[in-house]
């Protein structure tokens, strides 16, 4: 496709997912027992033949460099373009790193300039779902916007400002909600198709007014100067901008319909790969409505949880309602409720840990108790 | 200019596998799908790399299209290497000459320029369906320090069993002094495990006056290794400690795979320091529904289990419908199983669809003597609703 992207592995916002983005941004944050967020919309990108991605970081983000390496996981190890991971530096503007999006966007001028496609995607990575980008690129084209961006029906919450999008999906208006009442209504996705040109342009205008934030600064206040337009995106679509939409949106997985609707309908969700031995479940395994990645030894009681990679349970331990990530060592007859345990947790014989449904307790990484 | 490489090591992966019958429909042998997520020649192939060899040759034949897709440019076993790598060699055709491969060591002698192109000192013969981890570096220590023209690694086995291997009978210091291709009588235990590794020198003479004998089979162990110790080169056994399992047939391929299940067995798959490779997709972790039980199992990414499991073996993206009975069996990748069915002591092959109801297989418990074996199912065979697919059967 004649389109190049850019990726945001922090939204430079306040979205934090606890413990889970002390040492890692956004991007990298695991997901769904094998992923990270990034591989969402980086899977969209790559299904719709996207052929140059750069992502851009903050802070934080040699885990993210881990995980996307090279990009030939996603098949874009290419000779020309491909992956790239744009960290920041500093220049003579100052040697501060960005503090937000258009000063982010700012110092990847050059990325820009010299990309040779002719249409420029940016987005978060904070979002679980399928986007067709070819369709967003299309609808551009169809609509001769300037800027083409998605939007989702769904709760109002505090502080947020939704869109008003009129019959050919221009946006029209916009409103800030200071509280939360209970009601629907559409709220910009920040994925975004433009014209390089448009982009760079738009990015000095940015700069020049002290512009924050693509949708808060430029969307919202400006859809009666420019020509931009929105897409619905129907089905299932969580942005996780806390620990209780990563916790929700984690325990979804075990819904088959949405499952079905992330992992099966057509986007084949890439990651890196390891070479982790199939699941191995003991004599005493009981298992019921769970999401088990390779590589776990299980001899206890799980249930409701999604479980990653080499994780063992022993025997006689209990696991509800939790979230446990790669290399956990779960002994003898331990209780564990309501959890989010980043990687390499140990726990000895018989501890017991229990969260709450509406305030899961989190384990930081490498915790032993 | 290709840097020289001490010992490269041939594979022979062109066998048809006709005693695997359906599993070997349209692949060679070493391609059938093994332990959740292997293939039989990930094991030889990833021994190669954890031993340092980084120059393998893949001999291929019989149906070899999944073989040569597996392989690929040998990434997964990060053999894609400027200079050696894996390669795959088919038979091909030379001016006037040019034939199919007609035996084991006529296979070797005609990809003598691809060996000579590494200027190897030592070659490895390793062939394609054995399961095993096996450090090709300490054998060639060995090999040097006996300082050997051949060394066949053994495995001791019973005398029972001896009946059924080449049997190598030993001098004490581990010379050879006979080779017997299946005695009746096995004067020892010393089972030749078909790993061998030459002198490149002495075996480049000994194929190339094999190949100009007429009433040669042009095979290792019925010519080239009887014609060595006829002229009293030196041959020494290899003595192997470990896990070792031919998956030459059904019920060995069906017995590996439970083996598996074991955790005390001494084929530790988790080894980091001795990681079996394979090619691998990105696909989802696998779900256990509600209503599942499993036990006692291996299962693989992106299955999705309704029905209940114990003592199987399942592979990648395989559905096991709601109130069905899995046990003993081995499911390869992709096979969708319906609702209330039961698979007992059965392999069912990649792509196949049982649907509701469908019995396949049975308790040895339950039937008469001689009238159990394990149940197969081919490569995308389909078992109808409500049919009875009987123990020993294969579809």
């Amino acid at each position: 496709m004649n389109a190049f992207s850019i990726l945001f592995s922090d939204t430079f916002y306040y979205d934090r997912i606890g413990e889970l983005t002390k040492n890692r941004n956004l991007a990298s944050v695991p997901f769904g027992g094998r992923y990270r967020l990034v591989d969402f919309v980086l899977s969209s990108l790559v299904k719709a033949h996207v052929p140059n991605v750069g992502v851009i970081t903050r802070n934080n983000y040699s885990s993210l460099v881990d995980h996307l390496g090279s990009g030939k996981d996603w098949d874009l190890d290419r000779k020309n373009g491909g992956l790239k991971i744009l960290t920041p530096f500093a220049n003579n503007m100052g040697n501060s790193s960005s503090k937000n999006k258009f000063e982010a966007l700012n110092s990847v001028k050059t990325y820009i300039r010299h990309n040779l496609p002719d249409y420029a995607i940016l987005a978060d990575t904070n979002i679980v779902c399928n986007i067709d980008f070819k369709a967003m690129v299309q609808f551009h084209k169809d609509t001769n916007a300037d800027v083409v961006c998605l939007y989702k029906k769904r709760d109002v919450y505090e502080g947020s400002t939704s869109i008003a999008v009129n019959e050919n999906g221009q946006i029209v208006g916009s409103r800030y909600h200071g509280i939360a009442n209970g009601e629907q209504d559409n709220f910009v996705l920040k994925v975004y198709v433009m014209k390089k040109d448009f982009l760079l342009n738009l990015i000095d205008t940015g700069i020049t007014y002290g512009w924050e934030e693509f949708n808060r600064d430029f969307i919202t206040k400006h859809f009666s100067n420019y020509r931009i337009f929105a897409m619905e995106q129907k089905g299932y679509c969580k942005v996780l901008r806390n620990i209780n939409d990563y916790y929700q949106a984690s325990m979804d997985l075990l819904n088959p319909e949405i499952r079905r609707e992330i992992f099966q309908s057509g986007t084949n969700i890439l990651t890196k790969i390891k070479d982790s031995v199939p699941t191995m479940y003991g004599s005493n395994s009981k298992v019921k409505n769970s999401l088990i990645a390779d590589g776990c030894k299980i001899d206890g009681t799980v249930e409701n949880c999604v479980i990653f990679r080499g994780v063992h349970i022993k025997k006689g331990a209990v696991v509800k309602n939790s979230i446990i990530m790669q290399g956990a060592e779960i002994s003898e007859n331990c209780q564990i409720t309501n959890v989010i345990a980043d990687k390499g947790m140990v726990l000895n014989e018989g501890v017991v840990l229990t969260g709450s449904e509406s305030f899961p307790f989190i384990i930081a990484k490498n915790t032993k108790i | 200019m290709i840097a020289k490489k001490e010992m490269v090591a041939m594979l022979l992966a062109g066998g048809a596998g006709n005693r695997l019958y359906v599993l070997t429909k349209e692949r060679a042998k070493p391609a059938v799908p093994f332990g959740g997520k292997y293939k039989i020649i990930d094991f030889p192939i990833s021994n190669c790399v954890n031993s340092g060899v980084d120059t393998v040759g893949v001999l291929t034949q019989y149906q070899p299209l999944e073989l040569n897709t597996y392989i690929g440019n040998g990434q997964p076993w990060d053999l894609d290497r400027m200079y050696g790598g894996v390669h795959i060699l088919p038979p091909y055709l030379a001016g006037a000459t040019g034939d199919w491969y007609k035996g084991t060591a006529n296979a070797i002698y005609q990809n003598m320029h691809f060996m000579d192109q590494f200027d190897p000192e030592y070659v490895l013969i390793l062939s394609g369906d054995h399961i095993y981890k096996m450090d090709y570096a300490k054998m060639l220590q060995f090999h040097k320090e006996k300082e050997a023209d051949l060394t066949i690694a053994v495995l001791n086995v019973t005398m029972e069993e001896a009946t059924r291997f080449g049997i190598l009978n030993t001098n004490p210091d581990s010379s050879v002094y006979e080779f017997e291709e299946k005695p009746a009588k096995p004067k020892s235990t010393n089972a030749s495990m078909g790993i061998y590794i030459f002198n490149y020198k002495k075996l480049k003479e000994y194929l190339i006056k094999d190949e100009e004998n007429p009433a040669s089979s042009n095979d290792f162990g019925k010519d080239v290794i009887p014609a060595m110790l006829n002229d009293n080169c030196k041959l020494f056994a290899y003595p192997f400690e470990g896990y070792w399992k031919d998956v030459g047939t059904i019920d060995s391929l069906w017995e590996a795979n439970m083996d598996l299940l074991n955790p005390k067995l001494p084929l530790n798959l988790s080894d980091p320091l001795w990681r079996i490779y394979s090619r691998h997709n990105a696909t989802t972790p696998h779900y256990i529904d509600e209503k599942a039980t499993v036990a006692d199992s291996i299962i693989s990414s992106a299955c999705e289990i309704y029905g209940n499991v114990s003592q199987s073996v399942i592979f990648a993206n395989t559905t096991v419908g709601e109130g069905t009975d899995l046990e003993y069996s081995v499911i390869m990748p992709n096979v969708k199983i319906g609702k209330n069915a039961k698979i007992q002591y059965a392999i069912i092959a990649d792509d196949a669809v049982i649907e509701d109801g469908a019995i396949i297989g049975a308790d040895p418990r339950d039937c008469k003597e001689g009238e159990w074996g394990i149940a197969v199912i081919g490569q995308g065979a389909v078992i109808k609703s409500g049919q009875v697919v009987l123990p020993k059967q294969i579809v």
